[in-house]
């Protein structure tokens, strides 16, 4: 028994270095189940890996998670490989996990890296395919599940941001063996209609099973064959799927899938403001140009020497008098002939014109102003008729008023 | 009149890229006050276009489904409860 005391320090560093020394302990493969999962802020993955009897600590740091092809959640079947080491704040072992596999999918695993090199070979991951977002778009189509979180969240977030823009829903299934048909044939179907100007298809997080629709490549070749952008939207942040890959746009989550659809109407305000403003600048600065190159026009020697100026001035003033004259001549001669026609109407209307009609003028005996009433007349008045070839005189022995109305009736009954 | 009443349907995007190269066009300023006084018209309309496309009313949220008879249907986002949906 040895009687050198350690400190508590120096006892893990030996333990450190003893693991760290051992060749199977530096590059080791484990297999067991993935339990108690955590994904704190800094971006590292933590969990227990375990069997039927032990379980050995795990982390996964940051930089190794960009290997991973799927998401590591709570009983799921794996196989870790990395390096057996000691934390020593803790005085635990732990297996600081450099690459992990999932237990059983391995055919599928490699199916998927089979067609996704060959989707990325044909060139549907290109830079130069992708279409860029329309500015505002009026309306949106959204495949995804009708009744999931992911529809939920990309309709608040439009809303909250611009009140404007249309949606339409397709509602798909986003997991299941149906999945990828639909999604495809939604994607195909809002192409055929003339009012979508955008699509947006996805679907909230789940396991790597779950999304696996969006890995499909019924999905992907359905995505670059649409002639309207998409967006592909499908789980967290750390997940990718083909449809990712092949959209024009990647969203890290459904929400971020809305945010990078429609500016804030205020964002897209202040740019017609601004151009608005530019306009009126422009447009005033333009007219005090042509203000100033007026005043140097004004400056031009002719409007300094007047002399030539009145000189063509009276030349053009003969010219107007001359023309003025000319207009009075006609007028003059076209009164001419409204006059006579005047005359002529005027004849027609003359009292001499009615008398040669039938009709006779009732006169004073001594005046020239016809009576236009009885009244004016009494028994025994002497009296003048005056008709178109001479006058009578005659002595009146009664009035009877009336109107000649009354006179025609009276002549029907003496008749 | 017409002709600006059928520009309703030009796009918000459109309008924007119409009015900077009007704006443009006036900022060189080298067209003749006549041509400038239609280009600021044209300008304050595009202008009106774009602010009326930004705050037009709001948005309808539809749902497509698909009718018994097979045909499809829109309508408005939680009314389709127990409607079958398209395969």
């Amino acid at each position: 028994m040895s009687h050198v005391i350690l400190s508590v320090h120096q006892l893990n560093e030996y333990v450190r270095i003893l693991l760290a020394r051992d060749p199977l302990l530096r590059q080791v493969r484990v297999r067991g189940e993935i339990s108690n999962c955590r994904y704190p802020s800094s971006g590292h993955i933590y969990f227990t890996l375990k069997d039927d009897q032990d379980r050995i600590r795990c982390v996964l740091f940051r930089q190794s998670t960009i290997h991973l092809d799927f998401m590591p959640v709570d009983g799921m079947g794996i196989v870790a490989e990395g390096t057996v080491s000691l934390y020593s704040k803790e005085g635990q072992y732990q297996l600081t996990v450099e690459k992990m596999e999932r237990e059983g999918l391995g055919d599928l695993h490699l199916a998927f890296e089979a067609m996704k090199n060959r989707l990325q070979k044909e060139g549907l991951f290109d830079l130069e395919r992708k279409k860029p977002l329309p500015m505002l778009p009026k309306k949106i189509a959204v495949v995804t599940s009708h009744t999931g979180a992911a529809v939920r969240d990309i309709l608040r977030v439009l809303r909250h941001r611009n009140r404007t823009v249309d949606v339409l829903i397709l509602p798909v299934a986003v997991q299941g063996a149906k999945a990828g048909r639909q999604i495809a044939s939604a994607i195909a179907y809002a192409n055929t209609r003339k009012d979508i100007d955008l699509i947006i298809t996805g679907r909230g997080g789940g396991s790597i099973e779950e999304l696996w629709a969006f890995n499909e490549e019924e999905v992907a070749r359905a995505i670059s064959r649409s002639e309207l952008p998409v967006i592909s939207a499908v789980g967290h942040e750390t997940d990718f799927t083909i449809s990712d890959f092949v959209a024009d746009v990647r969203a890290a989550t459904p929400s971020n899938a809305a945010e990078l659809a429609v500016s804030e109407t205020s964002r897209l305000l202040s740019v017609t403001e601004g151009l608005k403003k530019r306009l009126i600048d422009a447009m005033t600065r333009l007219l005090s140009d042509k203000r100033h190159r007026l005043e140097m026009l004004k400056n031009h020697y002719v409007f300094r020497s007047p002399r030539i100026l009145l000189d063509q001035q009276s030349q053009y003033v003969d010219q107007l008098s001359q023309r003025l004259m000319a207009a009075i001549q006609s007028d003059l001669h076209g009164k001419r002939e409204e006059m006579g026609r005047i005359v002529s109407s005027l004849n027609a209307l003359s009292p001499l014109n009615v008398l040669s009609r039938g009709y006779a003028m009732v006169l004073p005996g001594k005046g020239t102003i016809p009576f236009r009433s009885i009244r004016e007349i009494k028994v025994p008045d002497r009296l003048k008729l005056l008709m178109r070839d001479g006058r009578i005189f005659v002595t009146v022995e009664e009035i009877r008023p009336g109107e000649s109305k009354a006179w025609t009736s009276g002549q029907n009954r003496e008749g | 009149m017409g002709k600006e009443e059928e520009q309703q349907n030009v796009s918000f995007e459109e309008a924007v890229k119409e009015l900077e190269s009007v704006v443009n066009t006036l900022e060189a300023g080298e067209v003749s006050l006549e041509e400038s006084l239609k280009l600021f018209q044209r300008g304050v309309f595009l202008t009106n276009l774009c602010n009326q496309k930004l705050t037009e009313a709001e948005g309808a949220v539809k749902i497509l489904y698909r009718e018994d008879t097979g045909e499809l249907r829109e309508m408005p986002f939680g009314e389709e409860e127990g409607k079958e949906l398209p395969e």
